[in-house]
């Protein structure tokens, strides 16, 4: 699971280095940007005005006993009260299209970048945490832009100017409730710490809970099979406890910090109360203003509170920003060359010209590989799990750079050829057949456009997938379920097979592993279909089942990364090596259990 | 800027009730309701209230007095003006600093008193609810844990956990906080409405007539935003299932030179995102800015028809501040009612999810019948399977077998194998007919007890994600060294141990995911072998070992069956050839029975489907199997995940 890993690493509030980056996605919109700090400074202003209003009707009109002004008063406040929602609304919904600008953005960026990035990128990089940047992470910081900075910016100002106003109002009561300012952020401080840490524990202890209960709901028969329900629930009941404890403590910390904030507040107020009451006695304060006072100290206050909130956000969007950036700064490490051409046609010639290959410094995969293969020539591949196999095919279609040596197509380096322009030349049948949710069509074109209708049905014909897919509900307009889960493994490959058709390539690469639990008839019409794709094109074929190895017309037999022996079955066989060891092995068996 | 939450106790502060709390339209089963929801004895939460009643009772009696409480500082206020205000005029009033300090000592005294209530009301009240959490969390695990297959048939795994986790944190949140609001909202506006006829009924009318406009309003926002918040939300799914497929697919995609083609289509859900976000940032931009103006228009309200009022003689300054400060109180409370109602309704509808589970019961009930030894005979007299209205699995099937044969069942996909394999250790019990095991039905048998005498090997290897030595000492702790080597041999699994790093103490990723098919598949079996069960069960158990190996573990296992009944789902010749006998099923009938020789000499299903076994087998034999190292160094870091052309 991931929820050890690194993404719940604690990032700092502020990084300058990283914060300039974000900025740059901010500069096609800095018009908006500017308009909405210049709204927010207005805002900020407006704000105060209804108190001050207040201040004033108690002061001239109330007090004294006149109501002549109390219409003009009530009229600015209205006023006031729709200009502020205009610009608030405005600001905000400013900021909100920013954020998802910004986020549009950096989302794309990422995934474009993710797609170029070679295949070793993704040996290291689990599926996983490269979706969490796309979505998760990208999402954080667009939070933080659309929501967080602007409101934190906006009560910033605000305290600002009730500081000042208040200042202006009455110097004295200004300085006590500025005093009051000091112990609540610290209080806050000390809370939002604690809290964050509760908080971080709750989430690690739900992942936990989320984890185990995935592993009990799926091995539920393992469990009733083997009588463990109790044992089971005793590590159950550790992860509940667990998540039971952490969640105790955020309580805690919360019930804690309510009436903290209650008795503080009521303090500040009685203290205005009784210093302010004072002046106004003296006659050194109004009534309107003691009122102002009061009202001020709530909004005083409530910025500070939400400060603290908004610093786990944004923490966790500066974390964002560097994983983010992490994947960003990643380069490619198959690049194409600066001259890098297509050819005109191809023909299908191959060459592996004294080739060694290492996935990790030292550790060579590929020793010295040393072959050519005419165009139209159909070749299997033998040798052991480990023996290179499927590196010799990853290599061709250049998902690695060879580290001596050199690969050719038509005596060409594929160094020197577009990367995109070779492979789809090179026609790749894997494994396990990938599928995306979406119609069969699709999934034989990949979403290629260039690709008509008629071709797939062609290729599907060709490959005899048409009476399958013909069959389904919709036809070739069936949608394919998540990971394909509503066709059998072998209907997988045939569209896998009806794919490869379809691009049309000059050399066909085939993994062709034996799969278990396929039955004899869908077997046979894949076998079958692998025959007409392979008919006509170069064709390197990593070969598993017996009369395939007899149909081609030469064997490459690696072992541990070498080439030892190669040739067609039959000189093979008179070699007498581990081709024919291996033969007679397989025959040994077949006529042994028949 | 979320104020609908109130924030902190919360799980995700600033993400709301709204995320945290989201249930899940889709339903348990496709169908949208369970197979077997028994009855309504099965409420569970109501239970576990009546068991909190007293520190439920407890906190709402604090809750009453702190909320009143809160309501006292401006009333406080109200007298300190008056006073002031008669002293400065000179009619009957002298308050000097001493009484000022004194009503200042009052509103702290107050609020002490309001703080402590209000920290006991919530750490009563909040943490019963984290209690009841945490009890039906454990309940329900523990009643998943008894659920029959039938159940697990029809269920999806991600709704289950999903039951267990979101719904229970609506709950928690239901029990916990929102019900404290809810009832704090409803003494507030009691109280308040008393407090502010206290001194005038008529401003206090006007101000009544104010509230259902915020309570309206703020209605009106939520829904709006709660339905474009889970438009975004549904996006933002298909949005990870897009990236994931692109990156799971990532070297497909670059075999066939697609990654423009993804790219357009990636930009095109990334778009809808965008639009989505922005209809919902309508609602949300307009919502800060609706409170203040409200509460802002509570306060001109106010100003109005008070300011008349005190320059009538009606109330006096102080009443007027007092009516003032309350009318906050009472409008900043009453914002977070739309919070309040869509919180309450993902609290029902997460208490109807969770009850739905509990009100599930297992058809398999435990029975009277103690053993704690079988000799392994097993006889399926009239066996008939079906899932509610569908066409049964499995039709009136027959079958003795006497203890210590070897059974191989035979048959396409789908014919009713795993389903009668299953009826053994009752994973399944059949609708008509019974199984009997040394005589007595299954059902007689206390279900520990039959299943303690059946190894079972399923089709699908699950491994727990614990040490492999924990994994295959599961059935059995106190085996010995000996035991122990005798299944780890039997099973092969011996020969992976060297290149597993720790050996046996290697922790299995999640699912045992680090292992090949393989050995997961012998480790299942060496797991099922160390109970020294008299009844073992194969269930195509050997599909992804190499035939050299599944040659290996037939051999080893021969000996091993000596004596043991043994029932046998397979596929390949070899395995098929070394059954006492055979049983083909077709269409959840038994179509053919009789030794090897005998069913090749009838020339009818058996002969058909072995013969074509045999020249599949010939075709796809692994030629490389035979070579040593089989298995043992991967390939490519690609390798095994099918990846890698």
């Amino acid at each position: 699971m991931s929820f050890y890993e690194e993404d719940d690493a604690i990032g700092k509030v502020y990084d300058s280095r990283l914060a300039g980056r974000l900025l740059t996605y901010l500069r096609p919109y800095r018009l908006q940007v500017v308009a909405s700090l210049l709204m927010m400074f207005a805002v900020a202003g407006l704000e105060l005005v209804p108190t001050l209003i207040v201040r004033r009707a108690i002061d001239h009109q109330i007090t004294p006993g006149q109501t002549d002004e109390l219409p003009v008063l009530a009229a600015v406040f209205a006023a006031t009260l729709a200009c502020i929602f205009t610009l608030r609304f405005v600001q905000m919904y400013l900021m909100w299209w920013v954020g998802q600008h910004f986020m549009l953005d950096l989302r794309m960026q990422l995934f474009t970048h993710i797609q170029r990035m070679s295949v070793s990128f993704f040996d290291r990089n689990p599926v996983g945490r490269l979706v969490t940047r796309l979505t998760g992470d990208v999402q954080q910081i667009e939070m933080v832009i659309s929501q967080g900075v602007v409101q934190i910016l906006t009560n910033l100002l605000m305290v600002g100017a009730i500081v000042v106003v208040l200042y202006y109002l009455n110097w004295q009561l200004a300085l006590i409730m500025t005093a009051f300012l000091i112990p609540l952020v610290y209080l806050v401080r000390i809370f939002a710490q604690a809290q964050r840490q509760a908080f971080r524990d709750q989430r690690m202890w739900m992942a936990r809970i989320n984890a185990y209960l995935n592993e009990l709901i799926t091995g539920v028969a393992i469990i009733q099979l083997f009588n463990r329900q109790r044992r089971n629930m005793e590590y159950f009941d550790q992860r509940n406890r667990g998540a039971f404890d952490a969640n105790m403590r955020v309580l805690f910390w919360y019930a804690v910090f309510e009436p903290t904030v209650v008795i503080f507040n009521a303090v500040t107020l009685g203290t205005i109360l009784w210093v302010g009451g004072m002046n106004v006695l003296d006659d050194a304060l109004t009534f309107g203003t003691l009122v102002a006072f009061i009202t001020f100290m709530q909004r005083f206050f409530w910025p500070i509170r939400e400060l603290s909130e908004r610093y786990t956000m944004i923490q966790g969007a500066m974390a964002s920003a560097e994983r983010i950036f992490g994947v960003l700064d990643e380069p490619e490490e198959v690049l194409d060359e600066e001259d890098a051409r297509e050819l005109e046609g191809v023909r299908g010639d191959i060459r592996f010209d004294h080739v060694s290959f290492a996935y990790n410094p030292g550790n060579w995969v590929l020793k010295d590989v040393d072959f050519t293969i005419p165009a139209g020539q159909k070749v299997a591949i033998v040798g052991a799990t480990g023996a290179g196999k499927s590196t010799m095919m990853a290599l061709l279609s250049r998902f690695y750079d060879v580290q001596q040596g050199e690969v050719l197509v038509d005596g060409v380096p594929i160094r020197e050829l577009r990367q995109r322009w070779l492979r789809r030349h090179v026609g790749v049948m894997l494994q396990d057949p990938w599928v995306v949710s979406d119609t069969v069509e699709e999934n034989i074109r990949l979403r290629d456009p260039s690709i008509s209708t008629e071709q797939i049905h062609a290729a599907a014909e060709a490959v005899g997938a048409h009476s399958f897919i013909e069959r389904l509900p919709e036809g070739y307009q069936t949608v394919l379920a998540e990971r394909g889960a509503n066709l059998s493994t072998g209907q997988k490959q045939l569209i896998a097979l009806a794919r490869v058709a379809a691009f049309n390539p000059a050399i066909v690469l085939v993994m062709d592993e034996a799969t278990a639990s396929i039955d004899p008839e869908t077997e046979d019409i894949i076998q079958r279909g692998l025959n007409r794709v392979m008919a006509g094109r170069t064709a390197i074929i990593i070969a598993h089942r017996l009369n395939t190895i007899r149909s081609v017309d030469r064997i490459i037999v690696l072992h541990l990364g070498e080439v030892v022996e190669d040739g067609s079955h039959e000189q093979l066989m008179a070699l007498g090596g581990i081709y024919a060891r291996l033969y007679e092995l397989q025959y040994q068996v077949q006529s042994a259990t028949s | 800027m979320q104020p609908r939450r109130p924030p902190g106790e919360g799980a995700h502060a600033g993400a709301g009730a709204r995320s945290g709390g989201r249930v899940t339209t889709a339903e348990l089963s496709a169908d949208g309701s369970y197979a077997r929801v028994v009855g309504s004895g099965g409420d569970r939460i109501f239970g576990y209230l009546k068991r909190y009643k007293w520190p439920y009772l407890a906190g709402f009696v604090a809750l009453l007095g702190a909320t009143v409480l809160a309501l006292l500082p401006p009333l406080v206020v109200n007298w300190a003006v008056d006073d002031i205000d008669r002293t400065i005029r000179g009619v009957g009033g002298d308050i000097g600093a001493a009484g000022l300090l004194r009503y200042a000592a009052l509103i702290a005294a107050i609020a002490l008193a309001e703080g402590v209530l209000r920290y006991f009301s919530r750490w009563v009240v909040s943490g019963s609810s984290r209690r009841i959490e945490y009890g039906l969390r454990e309940d329900l695990a523990n009643h998943l844990l008894r659920l029959d297959q039938g159940f697990y048939v029809q269920a999806r795994t991600g709704d289950l956990m999903s039951r267990l986790t979101n719904d229970l944190q609506a709950v928690r949140d239901f029990l916990g906080p929102t019900v404290v609001d809810i009832t704090r909202s409803i003494v507030i506006l009691v109280a308040g409405f008393a407090f502010m006829w206290a001194i005038d009924l008529r401003l206090t009318l006007i101000a009544f007539a104010y509230l259902p406009v915020v309570i309206l309003l703020m209605a009106y926002f939520e829904t709006n935003i709660e339905k474009r918040f889970f438009e975004v939300q549904d996006q933002i799914a298909e949005l990870t299932e897009r990236s994931q497929e692109n990156i799971s697919g990532i070297r497909a995609i670059k075999a066939y030179a697609q990654e423009d083609a993804e790219i357009r289509t990636f930009a095109r859900e990334n778009e809808e995102m965008r639009r989505r976000s922005m209809r919902l940032g309508k609602y949300e931009a307009a919502l800060l800015p609706s409170m203040i103006v409200l509460t802002q228009g509570g306060t001109l309200l106010v100003l109005w028809f008070g300011g008349h009022d005190v320059v009538d003689g009606r109330i006096s300054l102080g009443d007027f501040t007092q009516f003032f400060l309350i009318l906050t109180i009472l409008s900043s409370q009453l914002m977070a009612v739309g919070w309040i109602v869509a919180s309450a309704q993902l609290g029902v509808v997460a208490i109807r999810r969770i009850n739905e589970i509990f009100r599930t019961t297992s058809a398999i009930a435990d029975g009277p019948h103690t053993t704690s030894h079988l000799r392994g005979d097993v006889e399926f007299q009239g066996v008939t399977v079906r899932f509610g209205a569908a066409e049964p699995i499995l039709r009136d099937v027959s079958l003795r077998i006497a203890a210590g044969s070897t059974v191989a069942i035979v048959g396409a996909t789908g014919q009713g194998k795993t389903t009668l394999v299953n009826l053994v250790p009752r994973l399944l019990d059949p609708v008509e007919g019974s199984v009997l095991v040394d005589g007595v039905d299954v059902r007689e048998y206390r279900l520990d007890d039959l299943r303690q005498q059946v190894g079972f090997v399923p089709q699908e290897s699950f491994l727990f994600s614990e040490s492999l030595r924990e994994n295959v000492s599961y059935g059995r702790q106190d085996a010995s060294d000996e035991d122990y080597q005798g299944a780890l041999d039997i099973s092969q699994l011996s020969n992976d141990l060297q290149q597993l790093t720790q050996g046996l103490d290697t922790v299995i990723g999640e699912r045992g995911m680090t292992l090949s098919g393989g050995q997961k598949q012998r480790a299942a079996i060496a797991r099922a072998l160390l109970k020294d069960p008299p009844v073992l069960i194969l269930d195509d158990a050997l599909s992804h070992v190499d035939t050299h190996t599944e040659e290996e573990i037939l051999r080893r296992l021969r000996t091993y069956m000596r004596g043991r009944t043994t029932i046998l789902i397979a596929h390949r010749t070899s395995t098929l050839r070394s059954a006492d006998r055979i049983v083909v099923l077709e269409d959840g009938a038994i179509v053919e029975q009789g030794s090897h020789a005998d069913l090749i000499a009838r020339d009818g299903v058996y002969a058909r489907i072995y013969r074509e076994q045999l020249a599949l087998e010939s075709r796809s034999e692994d030629v490389d199997a035979r070579l040593v190292e089989r298995e043992h160094a991967p390939d490519t870091p690609a390798d095994g995940e099918g990846g890698a052309p």
